[in-house]
């Protein structure tokens, strides 16, 4: 996503209302994506645990991200007509 | 609920207060969580050393073709921040050249690193670095061509005489015409 972020910000990406609108879509998106690559890195089996702090931050975004994810199946429920 | 068809959606007024507080509450706090950890682009300086072409092979699990394209986003992203002014001059020509020779070499057949190089890094005000860049991507212009066996369109230019790809030795190349 960061990547995707560089990309579209770029001096090189197009300067027009549409680019943008492009580019406030992909960080919004970002806003609402979790890091995942945060959470799952090769180099914590290569080179050990990260930090506590580092590791409960990462398990605290992924916690936000799940009581997000419960609290929207949870209102989708609620309007279904089952 | 008797009478009313299935299929349909209730009224959001249907829905429970507390839901649409909690609902509300979460993505308040995810959007915040995110923004107030949101990671910045790397800086042109972290540029790391370029790995081998075997390495780079290696990492792909045999999709070179995708690794080769997804390496080249990955590199560009050190040079396309938009808070940068000057952004190529920032680059260390040597690694990047050398990112870009191993992208290459881990598939030839596509022509994106030699683009990027001789359309995108090759336009940069320091002539030593622009002639770095165009020297590289002509030496590996030639040896892709050679190593794709095209060799009807006999290259003009490497100062030396190995594939830089393949390693296959003894290829017979003009000296360099300028």
């Amino acid at each position: 996503m960061a990547a995707i972020q560089t990309i579209a910000g770029s001096p090189l990406a197009d300067d027009s209302a549409a680019g943008q609108a492009a580019r406030w879509l992909v960080d919004g998106l970002a806003l609402l994506l979790p890091r995942l690559d945060a959470i799952a890195r090769g180099d914590w089996l290569l080179y050990g645990a990260p930090p506590a702090a580092e590791f409960g931050l990462a398990l605290a975004g992924l916690a936000i991200y799940f009581a997000l994810l419960a609290a929207a199946g949870m209102f989708d429920f609620s309007r279904r007509n089952l | 609920v008797i009478g009313r068809p299935r299929g349909e959606q209730r009224a959001l007024a249907a829905v429970p207060r507390w839901i649409l507080c909690v609902l509300a509450g979460a993505l308040a706090a995810q959007i915040g969580w995110q923004a107030a950890r949101r990671a910045g682009a790397p800086s042109a300086s972290d540029l790391p050393p370029a790995p081998s072409a075997a390495a780079l092979r290696l990492a792909s699990l045999g999709e070179t073709a995708a690794l080769a394209r997804l390496a080249m986003i990955w590199l560009q992203a050190f040079d396309s921040r938009s808070d940068n002014a000057t952004p190529y001059q920032k680059l260390d020509y040597g690694r990047l050249i050398s990112w870009l020779g191993a992208i290459l070499a881990t598939d030839p057949r596509s022509a994106y690193p030699l683009f990027a190089a001789a359309r995108v890094y090759a336009e940069n005000a320091d002539q030593r670095k622009r002639a770095q860049c165009w020297r590289s991507s002509r030496q590996s212009s030639c040896a892709t061509r050679m190593h794709a066996g095209r060799r009807s369109r006999t290259p003009r230019c490497s100062p030396s005489t190995d594939c830089t790809i393949c390693r296959w030795r003894g290829a017979t190349l003009r000296p360099c015409s300028g």
